[in-house]
């Protein structure tokens, strides 16, 4: 096999994948593809029968050239489009070692030019296509490497041969390399594990840009509801949180919980993660906004507490018994609004480490933290039948809209005073109202804006004339309706999801998901959520996937997620949670033991304390004890059985075989000697076997047989046949038995 | 044989270790965990690398089987023995090299190179070598050394075992009319020689023992005398060259000229003698192949002392003598009627053809 062709192939692809790497990690597909088409034609021309050499100082000119352009684009840039620069000049000097002869010391440079590019695509993006890139480009890069080596060190033992000459190894070496290549594979992946866990995080948090952001499309989760624009709402795929909710069992335990199980209390079939409340409207504008009031007045900053063990302490009241404790993993971010399903609790809310604060808003129970981006899990418990102050104002613009309302009311049999603040009647009026927006066939649900007449309240335009739109109409019309007639209500805007993945036992969060509903006041402090959009047309998950295709969909997000999760949002919190041993982390196997075996029932909780750093390190030192003082019993026991002859001995040393077949050897000759049938120093074995006939046949052929035995392990290099060897022992012991 | 290990960090080993650094440094700046998994692989490679590489030639054993001469610009071969005696690892990229300082000063630091070695399994490695320079090359180590898998370190076996090397001068063929007036020069023997030998005339008879040749036998003799006499002829004989070489500077020309002379002498049956201007007589004439061989280690092992003077010295008047001037030489004392030559001369008495490639 020709090593050096070989080695071409396998670093041209290793090369090319880079720079396609670096094209997914920028976006910059065209720059790749000319960069590759470069490199193409700069391989044409200088290999081949008709091979050029390309002139020195054209190669020269070509890396001055780009390293200009490199160190004059990075002047002022920014440092992301620093990297940028960086790269590309990296790329451009790929080509031009391209078009240099093929000396060792260029195609190192080649492949070293290539590792760093794909440094630079690390820097510019973290997306799942950086990992599957990643994962390889770095197999292709150590074999690119060891055929190198196989290649350059030939021309190191001969510097003054052509670099072009063959260099050939048989298959059997290359299987050999292809062996050691899994093994230094693993191995690095290894280390790779344990450096990128052991690694501090953290260290300099203020000094740094954070880990780059996902791209995120443009459309999904607003703040603010503007009614009025004209287009298509487009949907994305892109996955904006990932949702673990646990069922907390009021005992201090928690137990993650499905959808399809039984819930206590019920899981709804869709999730209503609350973002933004949108209680002020502006008819004239049609935008919905978060009174500036209640934003001043009540938005109350906090400290992180971190410690998530108060989460589940043990409910106060019958209502807090009735509580979900979300999990959520942000992945993705356009604002500051934190989500959570209703109503989340002030004192449950727990970041990981590196957020320090965040502000809580209890009249509209909105949190939110600041200037935050990329990756990173909160955990939050919400209370769903808890109570909610009211807000200020439920006051709305009379007119059409309640003309309307009451038109509904009446014709669901419903008649109420506009000044009330509350009646008995309210929950089932706000049903009515929603009801009657979304079952009604003349509303229509679509993602087809179209503008209103100049002057004309949106809401009003969609009740009377357009009756289409979506989810943020129907909800602004309820809310208006609600209002009008003395309801409090507001618009919630947030994510309605029901895409559960049994893989991780989480809810996939999506742009797509992104949804605006209503809160009404049914009962002094008591807000509920109501829909009013049509059910069969509001996205609340995934469609269209089902058997093993959704198998498929679920296991692609479930990998996203843990690479998002534990490779590009690895934190500090992450590694203490991995060396705590009574975390849910590897170390938290002990736990999960003790915990196993008390639901056995066998062990009590008092032969079972809990395990504490202190316990578990008390509890391994005396293990190591333990093990050190039985293995060297056991060392003890056979060193007098092996000095009696009964075992062979043991060796830790090299060659510990040959060390063993001494002693078969010496163990025959132990045998004879207590049976008086000595060997004199000065007699070959063969010879006393030879003498030993005259005694007795069998016992001859017996030393005969397990001298050639171990003349052939001890000088011809080959296997000790243990079972022949133990045969003849036996057979030796016997004979000697029967002589007496 | 003892063994030393040692590991050595090439310029790509620190150019990777730095670039490892500035990226736990990037990483612990930025936060950036792709940079932090970046850089966790850099350094798995570099432990791992050392790893691989020390046990890849924990099991290696080598042996040296050197030819015992070589001559300076003539191609040679040194083959080693390289046991691979590991039962798992495999040998990649290995590098065979002399470290010692004599074989770099001679041989100019030869390597040779063997793609692998399979577990318990060995290779017959054959360095190619053209020596620089004359001499007698201790070689008292043996290097292996590999860069595989990932090339940031060179780890090197070092095997002690001592062969020693002699190099010849380099020899240059002399024109045959040149060889001829040398040879012309060498006074034939005015007596008998009177000892039995090789020659054409009759020495004398002795008693047949066992291994004469039957064409030996005188049958008339031993029919007369009962029994088996073999005749014997004298002595062939023989024309005596001195080579006298100045040796009072160092001149290699002078001393490749000398080792032409004597090697082309004794091919056609001269029975030449080596003398230096400070040693004297250091070989006595003598003719045949071996007594080529060791005019050529004398001359291979010729060092060059500038303090010793230069001494007087006579040829025997039936004896020719060829005096070989080194440049910026001392010798002025040297045997009456001998040939004077410079070691410049040594272009003008090369043959032609043989000098044409």
């Amino acid at each position: 096999m020709r090593v050096d062709r070989l080695y071409y192939i396998v670093s041209t692809i290793t090369v090319v994948l880079g720079l396609l790497t670096f094209a997914a990690a920028s976006g910059s597909v065209a720059t790749a593809f000319v960069l590759i088409l470069s490199m193409a034609a700069a391989h044409i021309y200088t290999t081949g029968e008709n091979a050029r050499r390309v002139p020195k100082w054209f190669t020269s000119t070509l890396a001055i050239g780009a390293l200009a352009y490199g160190i004059g684009a990075m002047v002022g840039a920014s440092a992301t489009t620093m990297v940028l620069h960086v790269a590309r000049t990296i790329a451009v000097l790929q080509v031009v070692k391209v078009l240099e002869p093929r000396t060792p010391r260029n195609q190192a440079q080649l492949l070293a030019l290539s590792g760093m590019l794909t440094v630079g695509s690390c820097l510019t993006s973290v997306g799942f296509r950086m990992a599957l890139a990643l994962s390889v480009y770095a197999p292709l890069m150590l074999a690119s490497v060891m055929l190198f080596q196989l290649y350059s060190a030939e021309h190191r033992a001969d510097p003054t041969r052509s670099p072009l000459r063959r260099v050939r190894a048989t298959r059997a070496a290359l299987a050999g390399v292809r062996s050691v290549g899994i093994a230094t594979a693993l191995g690095i992946a290894g280390v790779a594990a344990g450096s990128f866990i052991a690694m501090p995080r953290g260290l300099l948090d203020d000094t740094g840009p954070a880990t780059p952001g996902l791209k995120r499309d443009v459309s999904g989760f607003t703040d603010h509801v503007r009614l009025g624009g004209e287009g298509i709402i487009t949907d994305s795929e892109v996955v904006v949180m990932d949702v673990k909710v646990r069922e907390f069992n009021g005992d201090g335990t928690t137990r993650r919980r499905g959808r399809s199980e039984d819930w206590k209390p019920a899981l709804p079939e869709v999730l209503y993660l609350r973002g933004a409340v949108l209680d002020t409207y502006e008819p004239e504008r049609g935008i919905w906004t978060r009174s500036n009031t209640i934003a001043e007045r009540d938005d109350h900053h906090y400290q992180n507490p971190r410690y998530l063990s108060h989460l589940y302490r043990a409910p106060s009241s019958e209502t807090e018994s009735e509580t979900f404790v979300q999990i959520i993993t942000v992945r993705s971010r356009a604002s500051d609004h934190l989500f959570a399903l209703s109503r989340p609790d002030q004192g449950g809310i727990v970041f990981e480490r590196g957020i320090e604060e965040f502000t809580f808003n209890s009249i509209d129970r909105t949190f939110a933290i600041p200037e935050r981006r990329g990756l990173f899990t909160y955990t939050v418990r919400s209370i769903p039948n808890g109570d909610i102050s009211p807000a200020d104002s439920a006051s709305f613009p009379v007119g059409e809209v309640r003309e309307y309302a009451l038109q509904v009311l009446t014709d669901h049999g419903f008649a109420r005073d506009p000044s009330a603040v509350s009646t008995s009647d309210d929950k089932r009026m706000i049903d009515a109202l929603a009801r009657h927006l979304r079952n009604n066939p003349d509303f229509t649900y679509t993602r087809q804006m179209t503008p209103p007449p100049p002057g004309v309240d949106p809401i009003v335009d969609f009740l009377r004339v357009s009756r289409a739109g979506h989810c943020e109409y129907f909800a602004s019309a309820l809310a208006a309706m609600c209002r009008s007639v003395g309801i409090h209500a507001r618009v919630v805007t947030g994510y309605a999801v029901s895409e559960y993945n049994p893989q991780d036992t989480s809810y996939t969060v999506r742009e797509s998901n992104a949804h605006a509903w209503v809160e009404a006041m049914t009962a002094p402090g008591r807000w509920e959520t109501f829909d009013a959009s049509p059910a069969e047309e509001v996205r609340y998950g995934r469609p269209g996937a089902q058997g093993l295709r959704a198998v498929w969909l679920n296991l692609n997000e479930s990998i996203r997620f843990a690479w998002l999760k534990w490779v590009v949002g690895f934190g500090e919190g992450d590694q203490v949670n991995i060396f705590r041993i009574d975390s849910g982390g590897p170390f938290g196997i002990f736990n999960r033991v003790k915990s196993a075996a008390r639901s056995t029932g066998l062990i009590s909780h008092q032969a079972m304390p809990r395990l504490t750093p202190d316990r578990a390190a008390r509890a391994a030192l005396w293990a190591l004890i333990t093990l050190v003082s039985t293995l060297g019993g056991l060392y003890g026991v056979h060193w007098i059985l092996a000095h009696l002859g009964l075992m062979p001995k043991l060796s830790f040393r090299r060659g510990s075989r040959r060390h063993y077949d001494r002693t078969v050897y010496g163990r025959m000759l132990a045998m004879l000697d207590r049976a008086g049938l000595t060997k004199p120093d000065a007699t070959p074995p063969l010879t006393h076997a030879g003498r030993l006939a005259s005694i007795d046949g069998s016992i001859a052929d017996d030393v005969g047989a397990i001298t050639r035995l171990y003349y052939a392990s001890r000088f011809g290099n080959e296997k000790l046949d243990l079972n022949a060897v133990n045969d003849r022992l036996d057979a030796l012991r016997d004979h000697l038995k029967s002589r007496g | 044989m003892r063994i030393e290990r040692k590991s050595r960090v090439g310029i790509g080993g620190i150019l990777f270790s730095l670039v490892a650094v500035m990226l736990a440094l990037g990483a612990i700046n930025s936060g950036n965990n792709l940079l932090f998994l970046v850089f966790g692989v850099v350094m798995g490679s570099i432990i791992i690398s050392g790893v691989v590489s020390g046990s890849m030639l924990m099991g290696l054993r080598v042996r040296r089987q050197p030819p015992h001469r070589l001559r300076v610009g003539e191609p040679g071969a040194i083959d080693y023995e390289v046991r691979n005696t590991a039962r798992f690892s495999h040998a990649f990229a290995l590098i065979v090299s002399e470290p010692s300082p004599d074989a770099k000063r001679l041989l100019g630091d030869p390597r040779a190179f063997e793609v692998h070695i399979p577990p318990r399994s060995s290779r017959t490695v054959r360095m190619d070598i053209i020596p620089m320079q004359r001499g007698v090359a201790s070689l008292d180590r043996v290097s292996v050394s590999s860069r595989f898998p990932v090339g940031f370190l060179e780890k090197t076996i070092t095997a002690h075992t001592r062969d020693t090397l002699i190099i010849h001068p380099r020899i240059v063929p002399i024109r045959s009319e040149a060889i001829r007036a040398l040879a012309g020069r060498a006074t034939e023997s005015t007596h008998q020689l009177r000892r039995p030998g090789m020659g054409d005339e009759f020495f004398g008879l002795r008693e047949y023992t066992h291994g004469d040749p039957v064409r030996l036998i005188a049958w008339r003799t031993s029919a007369r005398t009962d029994t088996l006499v073999v005749k014997q002829n004298t002595q062939r004989r023989t024309r005596t060259l001195w080579i006298l070489l100045d040796d009072t500077a160092p001149d290699e020309d002078a001393v490749t000229l000398a080792a032409s002379i004597a090697h082309d002498g004794t091919v056609r049956d001269l029975s030449v003698g080596l003398a230096t201007a400070t040693r004297g007589g250091i070989v006595s004439p003598g003719r045949g192949a071996r007594h080529r061989t060791l005019i050529l280690d004398t001359l291979a092992s010729l060092t060059h002392d500038a303090n010793a003077p230069a001494l007087p010295w006579r040829s025997s008047g039936r004896t020719a003598c060829v005096v070989v001037h080194a440049a910026g030489g001392s010798l002025v004392d040297a045997p009456r009627g001998a040939m004077h030559l410079e070691a410049g001369a040594l272009h003008r008495l090369r043959s032609q053809e043989e000098a044409a490639p």
